[in-house]
């Protein structure tokens, strides 16, 4: 890694101060790979990340999902960056006080699965993929709160759910659907687990027959406080459907 | 020779539709991919993979895929009805989550009959036993629970390999998906309850007969869409075969349900009255 790489894994650390990261290994291959992703962009785009004077004024970046099933997979990959780099911050965190033994293998699990998920879409998108963002904004999680991580993931689990559901009906391609498919149960599994920690053995893990659905631009606006307020995502390539 | 399978597969065919073909006739998705290219570039809302015109039948590939699923809704919902109405078989702290689970099924079920109409099949005769294979299903809460997340872990597989099958009509992919996952759901509690992960780790199958391995073959799968993702995350091969859940075929569903399900034989049979039915099908009869 270039030492212009490790100012840039410095300044992402102070400028999401609140997370206490741990885990050295797994931070280097996230922020490592998430900065070189984006030094691939544009040389503006750097700086944005880099600068140190910039800190409080940082330019912005701005990320095109594209159209078509590859927009569609691009935001798909957006919510997987999302949810693979706040798990890997709660097990960075040593999890929450008070976490037990299933509760710490289901979020390691869940960080696993979901940087699989992440490196899937990211690999498969290739040059048509959007840069990885190095650093979300979890400004409004605690994570030294069982309550606000677990509420936190069952909204990002959720939302997945959600996504997936939704978009189904946008995609082209039976073999991108079917990829989809695949994702999205393993999302649900993940959704009734951290709901049923949150409240055991009640009908709350699988509320309706009708699971979660929502159109891009709707899961767009959840997902929106996470993102980096120096990066705007650009959708307008993205099918505009009415879930139905 | 006819086997029984054959025999099962045949008379299911026969009622679903008047082409047997169409399960896996690849023409209609290619068409209706072709169209929804079409649409999709001149559309304000895109793409919009089409819906059903009012009035006008469904498909049969559709009405195939959606006539499996009201079978494994049907096999669902008298199995959690029947465990919760036997006395002393659900854990008073576990009743909640086997009612909420029927309920979705419920719902399933009579959106599955809503939307198939007079092309419903009519409720098959069911043997939770699996043919003696789980003599204790209502007698022991672990055979039970055991026999549920299976059922469950396999209609997730189900509706997977069907969601490219339906994709032409907009209304019935979504809803199949929205079941999809509900169903993931399911299975996931039901999985930890009986000590497992929520989620599938290789072709593990559990505490559950031999008979039942073809529920989760297929599952230890890490290559997708032609990236081995072991060696590309290097993480091992059993956390990668958990984040992705793998299609079942027709064929594979058929072939599980087959200990469990004895379908009515022809045309005749499909909405008239039969004396080995609970009530619960009357109602179902349109």
């Amino acid at each position: 890694m270039s030492d212009n790489a490790k100012t840039n894994k410095n300044d992402a650390v102070d400028e999401a101060d609140k997370a206490k990261l741990n885990d050295r290994r797994m931070f280097l291959k996230l922020g490592g790979a998430g900065i070189a992703a984006l030094a691939l962009g544009s040389a503006n785009q750097v700086t944005a990340f880099t600068n140190p004077s910039s800190t409080s004024r940082q330019q912005q970046t701005t990320i095109n999902l594209g159209s078509g099933d590859i927009g569609i997979m691009n935001f798909a990959y957006l919510l997987e960056q999302l949810e693979a780099d706040f798990y890997t911050r709660v097990v960075a965190n040593n999890f929450y006080a008070g976490s037990t033994p299933e509760e710490r293998q289901i979020l390691t699990d869940l960080r696993d699965h979901e940087i699989i998920h992440r490196e899937f879409f990211k690999a498969a998108l290739g040059a048509n993929g959007i840069p990885q963002i190095p650093m979300f904004n979890f400004s409004l999680v605690d994570f030294n709160s069982r309550d606000s991580v677990l509420t936190n993931s069952q909204n990002l689990e959720d939302t997945g759910v959600s996504a997936y559901n939704g978009a189904g009906q946008a995609i082209v391609s039976p073999d991108i659907l079917a990829i989809a498919g695949k994702i999205v149960s393993v999302e649900g599994r993940h959704a009734a687990a951290i709901r049923d920690l949150r409240i055991p053995r009640n009908g709350f893990f699988a509320p309706h027959p009708d699971d979660f659905a929502l159109d891009p631009l709707s899961v767009l606006a959840i997902a929106r406080p996470f993102i980096p307020t120096n990066v705007t995502i650009n959708a307008s390539g993205l099918p505009r459907i009415i879930v139905v | 020779m006819e086997t029984i399978f054959d025999k099962v597969n045949s008379a299911l065919v026969q009622n679903l539709s008047e082409h047997p073909e169409a399960f896996h006739d690849s023409r209609y998705l290619n068409s209706s991919a072709a169209a929804s290219q079409q649409i999709g570039n001149s559309d304000l809302f895109t793409p919009t993979n089409g819906r059903t015109p009012l009035g006008q039948p469904l498909p049969p590939q559709i009405v195939a895929a959606l006539n499996l699923g009201l079978t494994t809704e049907y096999l669902e919902t008298e199995f959690y009805a029947t465990g919760l109405n036997t006395p002393g078989l659900i854990p008073n702290d576990l009743r909640q989550v086997f009612v909420r689970i029927l309920l979705n099924e419920v719902g399933h079920r009579e959106t599955l009959l809503t939307v198939l109409g007079f092309n419903s099949i009519p409720k098959p005769f069911l043997d939770f036993t699996a043919r003696g294979a789980v003599p204790d299903v209502f007698s022991n809460f672990q055979s039970f629970l055991n026999l549920g997340r299976t059922f469950e872990d396999q209609g997730v597989r189900f509706v997977k390999g069907q969601a490219p099958n339906v994709m032409s009509d907009d209304f019935v992919l979504t809803t199949a998906l929205r079941f999809h996952s509900a169903e993931a759901r399911h299975a996931s509690e039901l999985r930890r309850i009986a000590g497992l992960k929520g989620w599938i780790t290789l072709n593990q199958r559990g505490n559950i007969p031999a008979i039942f391995q073809g529920v989760y073959d297929g599952e230890e799968n890490v290559v997708q869409g032609g990236i081995n993702l072991v060696t590309l995350t290097g993480l091992p091969a059993t956390t990668v075969s958990e984040a992705f859940d793998e299609p079942l075929t027709a064929d594979q569903v058929l072939r599980n349900l087959q200990p469990f399900v004895r379908f009515r034989r022809g045309r005749g049979n499909i909405f008239g009255n039969d004396s080995n039915d609970s009530g619960e099908t009357e109602s179902n009869k349109k």
